[in-house]
């Protein structure tokens, strides 16, 4: 149910913050109410936002929100997606990438199964709950997919057969998961998606969240969502990683800035597992698709035997292969990084010289070599291409119960619930379908005996107040700017390579952005219609505040694991840091405390 | 470098202008890094993209009147560098635009149409290997709408006479597609197939190079003319 709601608030109120103005404003009603409760207020500014009614918000249509959707509709209940980006694609699904799929084809007990998420700082809980949620049949994701009217799976292009590249006991991996697909089928099943709509906060009433505030990014109008039960599917928020020339160093999104788990983060809910991020090798020139994995050349860890250092060092040969795993492929360049074997750019070279290293990139690469030579006229045969880490994922997420509700918020479930990857960093690709669904068969459940509170409008005037003050500030940098300022101090801090001296000094850097630049960013555009300078400088807060919580998670785990290296405490420490780390937000305030493992049986 | 770039807010300005900036150029520039340039450090200008890299569609634009898509499109030092927003598309502000008109039938078009659902042993049955390297390559389209927009029939005669490259490589997949039921000749012909000069505009302006279109106009329209429909 749509319904249009009408407030009342004068600039003065806006000026002053807002949260607490009451002079001059109209009780939320339907419209047709509100005209005449206009016309008693002549000094109040006309407000509208719009307002949603559903049982289930779903706040992003990527690989999670889209197998969330289907959930929920196949459990019968009424659900809103809001997406940040247009025509109903955003974020990493909205690209129309070549996308691989693996999953685990087995019923085996969880603990026995190989599944790409379990480790040691895994929340067995969430791991195990999630992976029993799709047995049987349901785990097969190539007959989900084809259903979704994907294309055809990857074929033997002179047989027809099925050709998948990982094909063993419990895995099974394959290409040609074009991920747009997905959103077709939402378009199918008749969901409604809000584009182009950011969601700001969370709505919580007592504790427990009653759906979403929200911004049009077309017309600049806010919009309320109301739900029983919101499911966070944002994805990794990577955005706030290093800058190039047109991105971060990340394959990921602009829509990619965590603005859930800043908010819920905000609200007091504790983050978990902001030290790790995931990485692939990508190239750094030409600059304009540095770190793009769609257009980009790079290597992963099928091809360690063509990767040397600047010195010409194929480091990887001799290692054991059948150890390596993503992990250990972004450990082992961090380390040799900080042993001096780096680039200038902190990069290091696949060798072309000899033709397996092609066959070896993997087909998403291969796809690119042509492009290179038509647009840019490079052709890479024979050449060592510099490669640098981009983070392809990052974890840094809302604490959750073994039911992905975020702990905290009743009602807010998060499809990454913190230590769901442990120290894998948040690779999620294959994990967030199951996650969706099974934050979404536990809302269903929880649902059951709520009812929506009436809508405390001081919520909405307080979040309208919060971002049109920023229309009012002077003085300071641009939102653009004060976001590669928080970019660059975030990757000195957590590049894969972590020095106590960088790390302190992205720390410190970030600080002085929070206390100088923040207060004064000043928007150079003022229209409400498309303000992209007014969206940069309300994500910018979302980006500063998990930006500091990785950078400041990363400088507390006094150890080597996961994905990085340090070159202070170069090993790994299970005596002490066998633990996640949880990080805290107090009054702009960032803290880190040691947090048990869950465990399944505990 | 010289960089025009067209400005347009409808909630102030009658119509689209241009404003000039002067850009430091560095080989290889895109136009991207053109646009990021001016709108970090010379003036607020409003546009769209998401993967730099030809696989979201989202910074389709034209550059000196040839549409493109920005991230793998080349600026020119010593060239005029207009910059306008995707032609034939409603501006949003600036060089933002609304594809959903095309972006949303090629949504309905993608759908896939089936009696009944798809089960394990179908999926596993080899397919016609012609036909899988047919259809594989049309799976790169993103749906950017630059070839729509560059197209020459829908300029002249518009959507409802030729729904465009855009939609019609959509309807030749799903054509294509085994496991697909519908009727894709005549939503092809009824698209307005016939109506298509093959003149391969489309093709030279599209970056997923993958893609034959006119091959595809060519197996739809012998489709067609077996079938009586041409």
């Amino acid at each position: 149910m749509e319904t249009q709601h009408v407030m009342n608030v004068s600039r003065r109120d806006l000026i002053a913050g807002g949260a607490a103005a009451t002079v001059g404003l109209t009780a939320a009603t339907t419209l047709g109410t509100t005209t005449q409760a206009l016309a008693d207020d002549p000094q109040g500014e006309r407000i509208e936002y719009d307002v949603f009614d559903t049982d289930i918000c779903i706040i992003g249509s990527g690989l999670g929100g889209v197998a969330a959707a289907i959930a929920a509709v196949d459990a019968g209940k009424n659900v809103v997606v809001i997406e940040k980006g247009p025509h109903g694609f955003g974020g990493v699904a909205g690209y129309n990438w070549d996308q691989f799929i693996n999953f685990v084809r087995d019923d085996l007990p969880w603990q026995e199964s190989t599944d790409f998420v379990l480790n040691e700082l895994t929340n067995q809980k969430i791991e195990k709950n999630s992976y029993e949620h799709w047995m049987g049949e349901d785990r097969n994701l190539m007959v989900r997919y084809e259903n979704m009217g994907y294309g055809l799976l990857n074929r033997n292009p002179e047989t027809g057969e099925i050709a998948p590249l990982l094909d063993f006991p419990t895995i099974y991996g394959i290409y040609r998961g074009f991920s747009r697909h997905q959103l077709d089928t939402l378009g199918d099943l008749g969901v409604k998606i809000l584009d182009q709509t950011i969601a700001t906060d969370v709505i919580v009433q007592d504790g427990i969240c009653t759906g979403v505030t929200a911004l049009h990014i077309p017309t600049g109008s806010m919009r309320v969502i109301r739900a029983k039960a919101t499911i966070c599917c944002t994805g990794a928020s990577t955005w706030l990683y290093g800058w190039n020339t047109v991105g971060p160093k990340t394959i990921n999104s602009p829509d990619n800035t965590g603005d859930i788990d800043a908010a819920v983060f905000r609200h007091g809910c504790a983050l978990e597992g902001n030290e790790f991020f995931q990485c692939d090798l990508l190239n750094y020139e030409p600059t304009g698709i540095a770190c793009s994995f769609q257009s980009g050349i790079g290597a992963d860890s099928g091809c360690c035997e063509y990767i040397c250092d600047q010195d010409g060092n194929y480091f990887f040969r001799g290692m054991d292969y059948s150890t390596l795993n993503k992990i250990t492929f972004t450990q082992t360049i961090a380390e040799c990084i900080a042993n001096g074997g780096g680039t200038e750019n902190n990069g290091v070279y696949v060798d072309f010289s000899s033709p397996e290293a092609f066959a070896a990139i993997g087909e998403t690469y291969q796809r690119n070599i042509e492009l290179w030579k038509q647009v840019f006229g490079i052709d890479v045969e024979g050449t060592k291409l510099e490669v640098g880490l981009e983070a392809y994922e990052r974890s840094g997420n809302p604490v959750a119960d073994e039911n992905l509700m975020v702990e905290g918020i009743a009602g807010l479930f998060s499809t990454r619930g913190g230590g769901y990857s442990g120290s894998q960093g948040g690779s999620t690709v294959n994990i967030s379908p199951r996650n969706g669904s099974y934050a979404v068969s536990k809302a269903v459940e929880y649902i059951e005996n709520v009812s929506l509170p009436a809508l405390d409008e001081e919520i909405v005037k307080a979040e309208y107040a919060r971002l049109h003050e920023l229309f009012e500030r002077e003085g300071g940098n641009r939102p653009q700017k004060v976001r590669r300022m928080i970019q660059n101090a975030c990757y000195e801090a957590c590049q894969p390579t972590r020095t106590t001296a960088n790390m302190e000094a992205g720390i410190a850097e970030l600080e002085r952005i929070r206390k100088e630049e923040m207060p004064k960013m000043t928007l150079g555009d003022k229209s409400p219609v498309f303000n992209t300078d007014w969206k940069c400088a309300i994500e910018n807060y979302n980006l500063l505040d998990l930006a500091e919580a990785a950078a400041k998670a990363s400088l507390f785990r006094e150890e080597t694991r996961g994905h990085m290296y340090r070159p202070e405490f170069p090993t790994q420490d299970n005596e002490n840091w066998l633990c996640n780390v949880h990080t805290y937000y107090n009054d702009g305030n960032i803290t880190c405390e040691k947090a048990d493992v869950v465990l399944a049986d505990a | 470098m010289k960089v025009s770039v067209q400005k347009y807010d409808p909630s102030i300005d009658k119509e689209p202008y241009l404003e000039e900036f002067e850009v430091p150029y560095h080989k290889n520039m895109t136009l991207l890094e053109a646009l990021v340039y001016i709108n970090d450090n010379l003036a607020p200008i409003v546009f769209d993209y998401s993967c730099r890299g030809r696989d979201c569609g989202r910074c389709a634009m034209a550059l000196d009147g040839t549409p493109c898509l920005a991230c793998v499109t080349l600026v020119k030092e010593d060239g005029d560098n207009v910059i306008t927003s995707l032609p034939g598309f409603p501006i949003v502000r600036d060089l933002v635009v609304d594809k959903t008109k095309v972006t949303s039938r090629v949504q309905q078009i993608m759908a896939r149409k089936r009696a009944k659902p798809l089960t394990l042993d179908e999926i596993n049955a080899p397919v016609d290997p012609e036909i899988y390297n047919k259809m594989n390559p049309l799976e790169q389209c993103a749906r950017c709408c630059v070839c729509t927009a560059a197209c020459p029939v829908v300029a002249e005669m518009g959507l409802k006479k030729f729904v465009g490259p855009t939609q019609m490589i959509a309807i030749g997949l799903r054509y294509y597609d085994p496991y697909d039921q519908g009727d894709r000749v005549v939503e092809a012909v009824q698209g307005g197939l016939f109506n298509c000069i093959q003149c391969g505009t489309c093709t030279s302006v599209c970056k997923a190079l993958e893609i034959d279109h006119l091959s595809v106009w060519a197996d739809l329209r012998a489709a067609a003319e077996e079938r009586g429909l041409a």
